[in-house]
């Protein structure tokens, strides 16, 4: 393969790096700056990015300048992180806060690169490139979480975020340089040789050590307890639109980020109890049990205390926070199996919850144009007004919970699979226990958006009668206050709950994802 | 065996001369001004003594930020001039290796006139009062 040709592969981030050097130029150089306008910039380099990602879906995977790796596993990833900062970028044009702010270029310019550094870090087999695009991933975090000015609960919730974030990355970069020391080596395929030769000599702590330190660094992305203080204060300080960017894109990407690394570091462990059964028993080591169960006690608290927390909370975006954590441990479940199973339902119910959660941010997002207060409190009665929006944060909600018509039942149907198929009883039943703890919280906001505070009774019907029907949106004339019309957030909405509904069959996404992670294991 | 170590005195020594020699051809030709505060040992102002719990100035940081670029400008292109005349004859990269290293210097150019125009490389704005700003200050 020729340079020009290698370069060719890399064209979607650099595609995406366009259009945050274009966003940056045409900031300095247009006087009269619309946020609209660069937003559609924003959406168009985007699009192209994502136009180059899609064919790569059934690819033959490759390996660029022995340190990209563009296969299908890394396609199906970055288009999700394409996916969500196009989200977050429709959302903030609808978003009411700060709407005369000078930061929305930058808003856009830190997005791209946010989603840069998250395309960089799951389409590496380098373990520093991964570091690096985690770092271009974290600090243009830190500054959309900040990025409007004279907002203190925004500089706050930065100012945690960039602490936990420097103290877990530091200790994720300990581990790499342990994994440097084990391997001689930063390539993800030689360090996983190594891992087995370590293991097969019986240093298993050699091993252990710097894994865990490694999972420091994904924890912290992912909101896993205990690395999760951040995410309330930080989801409660900045805006809705980020607040989705943190839990639907960064956290994703950095699910299957680790899930590459421990697929390739253990790949000998893994492979070895399938292919290889005459000496696999030998092979396997006590080690791969110990971490199992580090990471399925991981999974357990996350769960339980996100589930629990959330029951108390009155702000939206923290009781979703909680809800975040909580759905994290249940992506940490899957993969502390630390199988093909477990990997492919993790990244499946990964995919399922991208939908999910982001629809449930921009339904909260609708609703908090509506009411101007994001706390529980304020959705009082407004399910009777926007009965097609309250209905979807319904779905939504009921997909966040697991209930059957939405993808989020199938989705967590295979995590339980596949944490019971290896033996795992009781972290299935603290799974069981978390989802029922969420019906609680999630049913309180749609009692309030919908059983407290009726309007009149005839409003009432009317509206009952407005929802049953579902054609209009009939409710919205009798409303007292007009209410403002956001066509692109109900766009949106309607995009995630019909997305949420129809992937109750995971079937085609499963065949997708199979591919993928067995690509990732037998690399 | 040792003589290779010449190679370092030689290079200390013209390191030596160079921040010597910098330092007497720059008293040749600058004013003198004798008084406190030339004295000083930190010439951005900063008070040498007392409790390190004080407020720094929020322009040290893009400062810094702003040398980094530079910094790391010089660090990156160092080793790309040092093999750019191999790679331009070689048949597989050839200009690709001219056009990669003006691209690397044209990004990091647009974010020094990001800085320039945002004025962030002026030490004494003062207190900025743009329009929509009003209760800045």
């Amino acid at each position: 393969m020729s340079y020009a040709d290698s370069l060719r592969l890399v064209l979607p981030e650099v595609m995406v790096a366009c259009g945050l050097l274009v966003l940056l130029v045409w900031d300095l150089i247009v006087p009269k700056r619309r946020y609209w306008e660069s937003a559609v910039v924003a959406l168009s380099f985007l699009g192209v990015a994502a136009a180059y990602l899609i064919p790569r879906l059934s690819a033959t995977p490759v390996t660029v300048f022995a340190m990209v790796r563009v296969d299908a596993y890394a396609a199906i990833f970055q288009l999700v992180v394409v996916a969500a900062a196009a989200t977050t970028v429709i959302m903030n044009v609808s978003n009411p806060r700060f709407p005369r702010d000078r930061g929305r270029v930058e808003t856009q310019v830190l997005l791209l690169g946010a989603t840069l550094g998250a395309m960089v870090m799951v389409g590496t087999r380098h373990l520093l490139m991964m570091y690096l695009g985690f770092e271009a991933l974290s600090l243009s975090c830190y500054a959309l979480v900040n990025v409007h000015k004279r907002d203190r609960a925004g500089a706050e919730a930065a100012m945690k975020f960039v602490v936990y974030g420097a103290l877990s990355s530091a200790v994720m970069l300990y581990g790499i340089s342990l994994f440097f020391g084990l391997g001689g080596s930063f390539d993800l395929g030689e360090i996983g040789v190594a891992v087995s030769r370590t293991l097969a000599a019986g240093h298993n702590f050699q091993v252990l050590l710097p894994t865990l330190l490694l999972l420091a660094g994904f924890g912290y992305k992912m909101s896993l307890v205990p690395f999760h203080w951040w995410s309330p204060d930080v989801y409660h300080g900045t805006t809705t639109p980020i607040a989705s960017f943190l839990a639907t894109g960064s956290k994703i990407v950095a699910l299957a980020t680790l899930v590459r690394v421990l697929a390739a570091l253990f790949a000998g462990e893994i492979a070895g109890g399938a292919i290889d059964v005459a000496s696999g028993a030998a092979a396997l080591s006590s080690m791969v049990p110990d971490l199992r169960l580090f990471l399925a006690i991981g999974a357990a608290l996350s769960m339980l205390l996100g589930s629990l927390a959330a029951l108390q909370q009155q702000h939206l975006r923290r009781l979703l926070a909680y809800s975040s954590i909580s759905h994290a441990g249940f992506l940490l479940a899957a993969v502390a199996m630390l199988g093909a199973d477990g990997f492919d339902a993790a990244l499946l119910y990964g995919l399922c919850y991208a939908v999910m959660g982001s629809g449930t941010f921009v339904a909260v997002l609708y609703f908090c144009n509506q009411s101007g207060a994001d706390e529980v409190a304020s959705l009082r009665g407004l399910g009777w007004r926007h009965p097609l929006a309250g209905t979807a944060l319904v779905i939504l909600l009921a997909g966040l919970i697991g209930l059957p018509p939405t993808a989020g039942f199938s989705g967590k149907l295979r995590l339980l699979q596949a944490v019971v198929a290896e033996g795992y009883l009781w972290l299935a039943l603290i799974m069981v226990l978390a989802s029922l703890l969420s019906a609680f919280y999630s049913f309180r906001i749609v009692r309030v958006l919908f059983l407290e505070d009726r309007p009149s009774a005839d409003a009432a019907v009317a509206s009952a009668a407005a929802t049953a029907s579902g054609a209009s949106t009939a409710g919205d004339a009798e409303a007292p206050t007009a209410p403002r019309r956001l066509p692109l957030l109900v766009l949106l909405l309607a995009v995630f709950t019909a997305a949420t509904l129809l992937l109750l069959d995971l079937d085609p996404l499963a065949a997708l994802t199979e591919l993928a992670v067995r690509d990732l294991i037998y690399w | 065996m040792f003589f290779d170590y010449a190679n370092v005195f030689v290079f200390a020594l013209g390191g030596a001369v160079l921040v010597f020699g910098g330092m007497w051809l720059g008293s040749l030709i600058r004013p003198k001004r004798e008084g406190e505060a030339g004295l000083e040992p930190y010439e951005c102002g900063e008070k040498p003594i007392g409790s390190a719990w004080f407020r720094f100035d929020i322009r040290y940081y893009t400062v810094a930020l702003v040398y980094l670029l530079f910094a790391v400008e010089i660090a990156f292109l160092f080793p790309w001039a040092r093999v750019l005349k191999e790679a331009l004859a070689d048949d597989a990269i050839g200009g690709l290796a001219l056009v990669e290293g003006v691209v690397f210097i044209l990004v990091l150019a647009v974010g020094l006139a990001y800085v320039w125009r945002k004025g962030d490389l002026d030490w004494v704005r003062g207190i900025s009062h743009t329009p929509d700003d009003p209760e800045e200050g």
